[in-house]
């Protein structure tokens, strides 16, 4: 289980290291397109399309690690209405929610994906880029987030057990 | 076949569920839409629209401005500006009661004029300012909420994320709207001083006035960093420098029509980043900056992928709000009131207020736009002076319990005091917030007039 553990936070580390080159590759693409447009007083082809696909591919590849650093938003108060007893049985009822979300919006994400790389799915303007690349990094950052929260799931029942146990050992 | 108003009441009841067994707000927006767009068009293609909807939403170019803004803020944030801001601010109001609560305000506006977050803000003036006000008596609660209250004013002095969202959301324009954000920013900012003001004559003790020991305001202010020496007040010049240049890059160029909004987003991103390395470096060393730079980076990355998660997630929930022909229906409910126009705005900033308490902004602006916002514009009100308006409220959501997420940024920082006392602690400004609102609600022109005479 730990290995498992390892290796989706591996996972998520290596595709969020990927994200930060796509989030510099996409300031560097804003910087390069307003210099240009300044200079030459029209855009370069292409980077419109670019824009597009790297922003897909900046906002899901990390979505795992985010996930993992809690950078997501979640209203914890509300929780806090219910009795303390409650609040470990719910949460795993998210986390099981969560994985029952993620498990088949992931695969038709996949779905997608091969089929825009085996039809040549393209984005059509200025220039013609293909469009699987934004598709796999969807894929891949959701199916990254399923696993973390299935990590998250697997965490949450072993802590549970130890506190059972160490609960029994005390009486 | 259900109605419209069913359909949609059925897909927030299990968004409020999902939230309430703590998914990520995000995941909670996805899965009640996902509910929703059951209920409106059957499982048959459910597939593809999830995979089309999960693409083409964050695939917008307009939508680039966000990252960049992100990037601009985080790095901004992680520079020494913000203290040096303070520092300068300190010097300027140390004769007055309450002058460090003053100067946090100051400084407050200042950071907000190069970053777009209200929580960055709040996170970056937080530890110097509570530090200082704490040195010089202050209630530790009250300073807390000081800063919580003046991290606020990020969301309104431009560049704003959220500005940029509402535009998004709503079809205006959004370098208009970041415009307009100017003088109802410094407006909040003075109005905020000023009850800082009238509170340290009511209730001194607030401010660390009539308790023994502890230093008073002005010695504290002498002691800051900036006050010690002349290099150190140089520094803190070329900070306000650099905060000029950077608004200057970004609202200057958006307003005199040389740049667009994508533009000066992309130019304030790399100057933002070039000031980092140069503050760094220089103060600290090349290893420190360099580690900085990835930490940035990585908090940018993480940011980033939270707006653009509840922008897709909220995307689901708008497509079944749009299909179940709500915004239709709303507008033509509203026009069977005979009430006058005002009366229905103010019952939709009233509804916002509860709605601030227990959402992100993010969500509401996403979520409630495409509603209200046609609504306002058919009534014949001006839709950027609407979104001023509805973007105060949500500023009071920020400090409101149960999710006031700035009371949870500053929490962390004094971790001594309870959370439950600084919310009452900004519930100081709640008053000061609605009165703020009434004037610009009174008074249009304050928020138009900068727009309408932009290029």
């Amino acid at each position: 289980m730990a290995l498992l553990e390892k290796q989706i936070r591996r996972l998520s580390i290596g595709l969020a290291i990927l994200g930060m080159a796509t989030l510099m590759a996409l300031i560097l693409v804003g910087v390069l397109d307003a210099l240009l447009r300044h200079m030459s007083g029209k855009s370069v082809p292409g980077l419109v399309e670019t824009t597009e696909i790297l922003l897909v591919a900046t906002v899901y590849l990390p979505i795992a690690f985010a996930y993992r650093h809690d950078a997501h938003v979640s209203a914890d108060v509300a929780l806090t209405l219910f009795p303390a007893r409650w609040h470990k049985p719910m949460e795993m009822l998210g986390l099981l929610i969560s994985i029952g979300l993620l498990i088949p919006v992931s695969y038709f994400s996949w779905e997608a994906t091969i089929a825009s790389f085996t039809s040549g799915e393209m984005r059509w303007g200025a220039v013609q880029l293909p469009l699987w690349p934004g598709r796999l990094s969807l894929s891949l950052g959701l199916s990254a987030l399923a696993l973390e929260v299935v990590s998250r799931l697997a965490g949450t029942i072993k802590t549970e057990d130890m506190a059972a146990e160490a609960g029994d050992m005390n009486k | 076949m259900m109605s419209g108003a069913t359909i949609v009441a059925i897909t927030i009841a299990v968004l409020v569920l999902l939230i309430i067994v703590r998914l990520p707000v995000f995941l909670a927006l996805l899965g009640s839409g996902l509910v929703g767009i059951i209920l409106v068009d059957g499982t048959p293609g459910l597939g593809h629209t999830i995979s089309r909807m999960m693409y083409d939403q964050p695939s917008r170019v307009i939508l680039a401005v966000l990252p960049l803004f992100i990037v601009m803020g985080v790095y901004a944030k992680n520079s020494n500006i913000s203290d040096q801001l303070f520092g300068l601010a300190a010097a300027a109001t140390k004769r007055f009661r309450g002058g460090l609560a003053m100067a946090t305000v100051i400084a407050g506006a200042g950071f907000g004029a190069i970053s777009g977050s209200s929580t960055a803000c709040a996170a970056a003036l937080g530890p110097m300012s509570v530090r200082a006000m704490r040195r010089a008596n202050y209630s530790p609660a009250f300073a807390a909420a000081v800063v919580g209250a003046s991290g606020t004013l990020g969301i309104l002095i431009p560049p704003s994320i959220l500005m940029v969202l509402y535009g998004i959301a709503s079809g205006e324009s959004i370098g208009k709207l970041l415009i307009a954000g100017i003088v109802p920013g410094l407006l909040t900012a003075v109005m905020y001083m000023l009850g800082i003001s009238i509170l340290a004559r009511i209730r001194p003790e607030l401010v660390g006035l009539g308790k023994n020991g502890g230093a008073t305001d002005q010695q504290v202010a002498e002691k800051t960093v900036v006050a010690k020496s002349g290099e150190s007040r140089r520094q803190a010049w070329f900070s306000v420098g650099r905060v000029l240049i950077l608004f200057g890059v970004v609202v200057g160029g958006i307003y005199s029509g040389i740049l667009t909004v994508s533009e000066a987003a992309a130019y304030g991103a790399i100057v933002a980043i070039i000031f980092h390395a140069y503050d760094r470096n220089r103060h600290e060393g090349f290893r420190v900056w360099r580690r900085s730079f990835w930490e940035s980076l990585i908090e940018s990355l993480n940011i980033n992928a939270m707006v653009f998660g509840i922008l897709v997630g909220a995307s689901f929930i708008s497509y079944v709000i749009l299909v179940s022909r709500i915004p239709m229906e709303f507008a033509e409910w509203v026009s069977a009131f005979d009430v006058p126009g005002w009366m229905l705005i103010l019952a939709f900033l009233a509804f916002l207020l509860p709605l601030g308490m227990f959402l992100d902004s993010t969500s509401i602006i996403l979520i409630c736009t495409p509603i209200i916002h046609p609504v306002v514009t058919q009534l014949g009100y001006d839709g950027i002076w609407f979104a001023i308006l509805f973007v105060k409220m949500l500023e009071i959501g920020l400090i409101t319990p149960p999710v006031g997420i700035n009371a949870f940024v500053v929490g962390g920082l004094v971790k001594d005091v309870r959370i439950e006392r600084i919310f009452a602690a900004l519930a100081i400004f709640v008053p000061i917030e609605l009165l703020t609102v009434g004037l610009l609600f009174a008074f249009p022109d304050l928020v138009t007039f900068l727009p309408d005479l932009m290029s």
